[in-house]
């Protein structure tokens, strides 16, 4: 489990895609930052400022251009990506429901790791859903659902870090604490990105601030 | 079938010509073009078989078969520009289809091992795994960029590629697979099939032509079965890298 120390060195990060209508667009130009371990960080920034893709980065779906970043010490390219994955897992921004129930949905991390998910519906509870959504369809959620299965399909999976992606933004304000607290009491660092300058306040140890493809730290709570 | 005869097939293409001309569907440059082309493809293989039967050679052989895929490989792979390689791997499944298929008619004796079984059967099952193969390819793209999303969030749960994709895989295969499972429930009662049909023209029994179109059936159906899902599995593995992240 990483500790307090540096969990995310991030040096010197360049990345750029191509966008819809081929031309490139340049979103990390020269970043670099520590993230440490044992709390949780908010990165916040302007839309488009590069916060979900720094996120892919740090859960190695996307490569950068240039640059390193290690985890707890070790460069990613010598880390074996989906054992990363593993331990780094990351809740997307859109919460896409995978075919089927939300049981199936609950249960694909352990089944990917050949085990059984124990008490599928004391796992719903912790975000306020009640034990008989497991036999729902996923896809017939509403955004709210949908968002709150998606955060426990991964918290399911019991990772080292969490890498979360605006993961409250259709939420009712009980459902938000409710996810809130649940997140704060696990005691796992957890890079959050937000748009919620209140839930910033709230949650964060640490708050970084993406903006002109550069990373600063801004406040330390 | 006299050359007279045949001269007056192009009675047929008039007819298209006419329709074409007096609706201004502008078919007739494309018609004329086709019409040549056919003819000519036609009469050369034609005269390429002629020789290749004559003499038997495993080289003509050889040479015919590696064409007739190449060929193939050419057509379906471009279903799937994009994808490293592409034509390379529809090569490689659509002789795995051959293989499994025309290999195991020889092997058991059901067809002898002459040039005049080989090649007309072989073009048949070829010739329908590269539609296969087309259908495939076409549906794992519209499949892959439909379903990134969902790809990406088994990525994310610590699946590998092949786990993550192997929705995606399923859902392309069977589409590929829908008209040469719906060929083998219709067959006889919707149409009747081309190679029978030329059989029964040529003076053989009815039922010897359906014997030899049964085989040919349910070869086409293992053949579209091992294209599809051996291309899928090569497929889809281009669609990420080494680090498995979706490259494509």
């Amino acid at each position: 489990m990483p500790n307090s120390g540096p969990l995310f060195d991030v040096h010197d990060v360049w990345l750029d895609y191509r966008r819809e209508n081929g031309q490139r667009q340049t979103v990390l130009q020269g970043a670099t930052v520590t993230i440490h371990g044992g709390a949780i960080t908010c990165l916040v920034g302007s839309s488009g400022s590069g916060k979900s893709s720094l996120l892919r980065l740090l859960n190695r779906l996307e490569e950068p251009g240039r640059g390193q970043i290690d985890f707890c010490g070790r460069a990613l390219p010598d880390l074996d990506p989906l054992d990363l994955r593993r331990r780094v897992a990351l809740v997307p921004q859109t919460p896409t429901m995978l075919p089927g129930t939300v049981l199936d949905n609950l249960e694909a991390g352990a089944r990917l790791r050949g085990r059984r998910l124990e008490d599928p519906g004391a796992w719903l509870g912790r975000v306020g859903l009640t034990g008989d959504f497991v036999t729902k369809q996923a896809r017939d959620l509403s955004g709210g659902e949908k968002q709150r299965v998606a955060l426990i399909r991964t918290l399911a999976t019991q990772p080292e870090v969490l890498l979360l992606d605006e993961v409250t933004s259709s939420l009712d304000p009980d459902s938000e604490a409710l996810v809130e607290q649940l997140l704060v009491s696990l005691n796992l660092p957890v890079v959050w990105v937000s748009h919620d300058a209140d839930q910033v306040r709230r949650v964060a140890a640490h708050v970084l601030r993406l903006e002109n493809g550069q990373i600063r730290e801004v406040a330390v709570q | 079938m006299s050359t007279l005869s045949l001269t007056f097939t192009l009675a047929f293409v008039l007819v298209v010509a006419l329709v074409s001309m007096w609706q201004r569907l502008g078919l007739e440059r494309d018609l004329l073009v086709g019409t040549v082309r056919a003819a000519v493809q036609l009469l050369a293989v034609g005269y390429v078989l002629n020789w290749v039967f004559g003499t038997d050679s495993w080289l003509g052989i050889g040479i015919m078969l590696t064409v007739m895929l190449a060929v193939a490989a050419h057509h379906a792979g471009k279903k799937g520009e994009g994808l490293p390689r592409v034509r390379l791997w529809t090569f490689v499944a659509i002789a795995l289809a051959e293989v499994a298929t025309v290999g195991l008619m020889v092997v058991l004796g059901i067809i002898p091992l002459t040039a005049q079984y080989l090649i007309p059967i072989s073009g048949m099952v070829i010739g329908n795994a590269m539609v296969n193969a087309g259908l495939l390819l076409n549906r794992l793209q519209a499949e892959m960029t439909a379903r990134r999303a969902e790809v990406e969030v088994w990525l994310c749960l610590g699946a590998t590629p092949r786990q993550a994709s192997a929705a995606v895989l399923k859902a392309a295969v069977r589409a590929s697979m829908i008209p040469s499972v719906d060929a083998l429930k219709t067959v006889g009662l919707v149409q009747l099939p081309g190679m029978m049909t030329g059989q029964i023209l040529a003076g053989a029994s009815p039922i010897e032509a359906v014997k030899y179109q049964i085989l040919i059936m349910y070869s086409l159906a293992a053949a579209a079965a091992v294209s599809s899902i051996s291309l899928g599995l090569f497929c889809t593995a281009r669609y990420f890298n080494r680090n498995a992240q979706l490259v494509v």
